[in-house]
């Protein structure tokens, strides 16, 4: 328990020093106005970490569906919560930055069409969980929505770079090819790895607190609709 | 596990049979569908009109209407296939009768056969009453009976899945949809192509289509056990 | 921009901060409240 308080206290000085860094230590893009590419810092790492998310999401509920263990259906939809979480907060960072540098909220270019196929796709899953009052039926569901969805991920990888012209700044943002100066790459590496640490903090949480609901209300099997 | 297809085959057609023998009864769900997909029709057409929409233009716009119109006709009806054995009360009695994977796949049959009077019927009077022009007929029609079929294909389980739920029209649509988007934005662009005259060759949507085809097939005939048992 | 940063984005990221921290001091309260109940939970296993 110890050694978790000090990493908890470890990333809130990571995350502390990842924003200072944004704004003080790295120089914003030349090819972006002004101060906007600052918001990559934080709009790159909430991205990843929503797909990290329905990733962990997608496999938990295949482990649910094998095994049947209780703990994987609650990994499941903690991760999906933070999961929706973060694709809300991308979209709304990414929407920022549009309208600031090329004019509009908007524009239906593949990575934002992708985040917004994110949030439907969270959004399907919790209300589908919501409607089907018996917990053993509504585990099973959702893992398998959970699992049909991922599988219309591939396509849509493949379907959308063809469709449509991207708007988004491919080259500088492809880790592959940095294209950012050591300064700027030191901070974005650090926001991620801030991030990251966030969302296994939260992710561990919700997933304690799931754990800890059940322990306090068993679950009534036997009798459909009964409580929990 | 061994699977005997002949007669997954054969239950799966005795189940498709039985289903378009009282949907013949009944008419409720392709009723349903039909008047959807024609009152939108109607409305279509009449909002847009024949000379409103310049003719470059018609080709993108049509292929997303006639769309709409299909996958949201489907949509309104496909899930009648599971809902009418709940409110029945049958589905204890199609739970002895036969292996789920043979019970899905009757009852993809059974939403294909929709699909296919809706398309039949609603994709001709939507070319005719809007004046689409198709400079590709045959790779239109690839992809409208590809992307009618993968149209079921994506949407039977879901149907499976909300048939208990409370509020299942809407749960029906916001489930399937997701689910559906990779398959409309490929469809869409292949009737666009198809429209235009564009260079199709090696029919890049129509591979696309059928891939999805094939996947929504194989991981719902996976799922579908567990789903059916509960 | 080797001129020093404007006010306003010496204001975001000052508001960046503020709502950092306040989340994590979140965080950590919820983290606290659940240990308390898991180890109330514990001991009521413990002891029948």
């Amino acid at each position: 328990m110890n050694r978790d308080l000090i990493l908890k206290l470890v990333l809130v000085i990571w995350m502390s020093l990842a924003i200072l860094g944004a704004f003080l230590i790295a120089e914003p893009a030349e090819r972006f106005p002004g101060e906007t590419s600052r918001i990559m810092f934080f709009h790159v790492p909430q991205a990843w970490i929503a797909t990290l998310a329905f990733f962990i999401s997608m496999i938990s509920s295949c482990i649910f569906i094998v095994k049947r263990k209780l703990k994987a259906d609650y990994m499941a939809q903690a991760a999906a919560e933070l999961g929706l979480l973060f694709s809300i907060l991308a979209t709304i960072t990414g929407s920022i930055f549009a309208s600031v540098t090329w004019g509009s909220f908007w524009n239906w270019d593949p990575r934002e069409t992708s985040i917004v196929i994110l949030l439907m796709i969270y959004g399907a899953y919790f209300a589908l969980r919501s409607a089907i009052p018996d917990s053993n039926r509504k585990r099973i569901f959702s893992a398998a929505y959970s699992i049909l969805a991922f599988l219309t991920v591939p396509f849509l990888i493949f379907i959308l770079p063809r469709i449509t012209q991207s708007l988004h700044p491919e080259d500088t943002m492809n880790p592959a090819n940095p294209g950012m100066d050591s300064k700027t790459l030191a901070v974005f590496l650090g926001s991620l790895i801030a991030y990251t640490g966030l969302f296994v903090w939260m992710l561990r949480l919700k997933y304690r607190l799931l754990i800890l609901i059940e322990s306090s209300e068993p679950a009534f099997d036997f009798f459909e609709g009964e409580q929990q | 596990m061994r699977i005997e297809s002949s007669t997954y085959l054969l239950e799966a057609a005795a189940i498709w049979m039985r289903d378009m023998r009282s949907e013949f009864r009944t008419r409720f769900a392709i009723n349903a569908i039909l008047m959807f997909a024609l009152t939108t029709l109607i409305t279509v057409s009449f909002a847009i009109g024949s000379f409103r929409i310049h003719v470059s233009e018609k080709s993108f716009l049509y292929s997303v209407l006639l769309w709409i119109i299909l996958v949201f006709s489907a949509l309104s009806g496909l899930s009648r296939s599971f809902i009418k054995e709940e409110e029945a009360g049958t589905i204890d009695t199609l739970k002895l009768s036969a292996k789920p994977q043979a019970i899905f796949l009757g009852k993809l049959f059974f939403n294909l056969t929709l699909l296919g009077v809706l398309e039949l019927l609603i994709v001709p009077v939507f070319v005719i009453l809007m004046k689409y022009p198709i400079k590709l007929p045959g790779y239109f029609i690839a992809i409208v009976t590809i992307g009618g079929l993968s149209l079921g294909a994506g949407t039977t389980i879901v149907a499976a899945m909300i048939a208990r739920a409370s509020v299942r029209g809407a749960l029906f649509s916001v489930l399937s949809f997701p689910l559906l988007l990779p398959l409309m934005i490929v469809s869409i662009k292949g009737c666009e192509r198809a429209s235009e005259g564009v260079d199709v060759s090696g029919w890049p949507e129509v591979k696309i289509a059928i891939a999805y085809l094939i996947v929504m097939i194989t991981a719902s005939l996976f799922l579908f056990p567990l789903v059916w048992e509960e | 921009m080797k001129d020093g940063l404007s006010f306003v984005m010496v204001m975001i990221m000052a508001v960046n901060l503020i709502i950092w921290l306040g989340l994590a001091l979140y965080l950590f309260n919820i983290d606290r409240r659940m240990r308390k109940l898991e180890k109330k939970n514990r001991n009521q296993r413990d002891i029948p």
